[in-house]
């Protein structure tokens, strides 16, 4: 038996007790030999790791199955399929590099949601309501100042998607920690947009170098197969 | 436990794992419901123990279980879910069906190891390798695939040229480390 075969074995746990002895006495007198059983370790684990990523990607596809089967039958789907397209084809172009910290690949990702709100239109501010000045500054890139209208004016409304905002806001000012709660509380109302939340709750982790949190609320994004869901995945095999 | 689950997560039988998930899946989510985790942490929590369930069966840790695959699952699921919740510093009840201690569950459910530097370097070189590279030896090495069944499933001729590829990748991938 040649030496590769007798490693092959020792890892597959199939040596016999006559193949041991030579193994262990190999090992113990043979540098060549040792460094041999590490090199093939080595590859156990680098492959171990290669094929749990398939792995994921797989469980992935197999939830995107089951929300195909549950929602088959809709027109809406060609839509879906349209729009995954382009996302396909903007994160192929976008895809970041493997070697990039979190922090880049937050900034290619993130962007404050749109405003689909309020219009913004032109005109003197001391006519604008609160809630205009609010999503106009918003536009504008004013965020410190549209918080501070989205606070109050979530204070009087409730209406849940001055928390969805002001998360989205929080981010850009680099206070993604406070963002959390916010976007936590939004996902549990009934707000259209809350199915964009765990999106944010994901780029609020990213922004806070948090793997563990970002890759969990990725997941979820996936599983939904509604807002990101392709870019999440393609998002999660970079980070694992 | 049931050798032809356990061998379809060596030989990657989809249409088998498809299965086992979506039965497993729904009734995971229900029950963990109650345990006041969000929907993120609960799906989260029951991939990562299908990842678990995954590892322990290529490792031949499930061969001499006798309880059954569900049972086992929500085993790794309940410890996860426990752990997810003491991480949450949520108060955790004491809760019979969380904490159930029973002999054949797993009482350490390992993550898949770090790579050390000198198997991080190898990992960048593994990455040059061709598909049929990887592919031979993930097989092989990580899913522990006889060479015959290897020849069946990779769609090679015969065992032979598994063979001989296999050393053919095994001495690239050394030159590469040499370098």
């Amino acid at each position: 038996m040649d030496r590769q075969e007798l490693v092959d074995k020792y890892l597959q746990n199939r040596l016999n007790e006559e193949e041991q002895v030579l193994f262990d006495r190999l090992l113990e007198e043979d540098e060549e030999f040792r460094n041999e059983v590490q090199f093939i370790s080595d590859i156990q684990a680098v492959s171990q790791q290669e094929d749990e990523l398939n792995f994921r990607e797989q469980l992935s596809d197999f939830e995107k199955e089951s929300n195909k089967q549950s929602s088959a039958g809709n027109y809406t789907k060609w839509l879906v399929a349209a729009s995954i397209v382009l996302v396909v084809s903007l994160s192929y172009i976008f895809w970041p590099k493997p070697q990039e910290s979190m922090n880049q690949i937050f900034v290619e990702h993130f962007e404050p949601y749109r405003n689909v709100i309020q219009p913004v239109v032109r005109g003197e501010e001391q006519q604008k309501n609160e809630k205009q000045l609010a999503f106009q500054y918003y536009e504008q890139g004013k965020y410190d100042k549209a918080i501070v209208l989205f606070d109050k004016l979530y204070g009087t409304s409730k209406e849940p998607y001055y928390l969805f905002y002001k998360a989205n806001a929080l981010i850009q000012l680099n206070r993604a920690k406070e963002a959390i709660p916010l976007l936590e509380a939004h996902l549990k109302t009934k707000d259209t947009l809350a199915e964009k939340s765990p999106w944010y709750l994901a780029m609020a982790y990213l922004k806070m170098n948090d793997k563990n949190n970002t890759k969990k609320w990725l997941k979820l994004v996936v599983k939904q197969q509604k807002y990101k869901a392709d870019t999440a995945q393609k998002l999660l095999s970079s980070l694992n | 436990m049931d050798k032809t689950l356990i061998n379809a997560f060596r030989t990657n039988d989809a249409p088998v794992l498809k299965a086992f998930y979506h039965s497993s899946r729904s009734v995971f989510l229900n029950f963990g419901k109650k345990y006041g985790l969000d929907e993120a942490d609960l799906f989260d929590v029951f991939q990562e123990s299908f990842i678990a369930f995954r590892r322990l069966a290529l490792n031949g840790k499930l061969d001499d279980v006798s309880s059954s695959a569900q049972t086992y699952l929500f085993g790794i699921g309940r410890k996860k879910m426990y752990d997810r919740l003491k991480e949450k510093k949520r108060n955790v009840p004491f809760e019979p069906n969380l904490i159930k201690e029973d002999s054949e569950e797993p009482t350490i459910i390992k993550d898949a190891p770090e790579l050390n530097p000198r198997q991080l370097k190898m990992q960048k070189h593994f990455k040059t390798l061709g598909q049929k590279c990887r592919e031979v030896l993930t097989l092989f090495y990580y899913r522990g695939l006889t060479i015959e069944e290897i020849t069946t499933i990779a769609d090679y001729s015969n065992p032979n040229v598994v063979k001989a590829h296999k050393s053919r990748c095994l001495k690239t991938l050394r030159k590469l480390m040499m370098d």
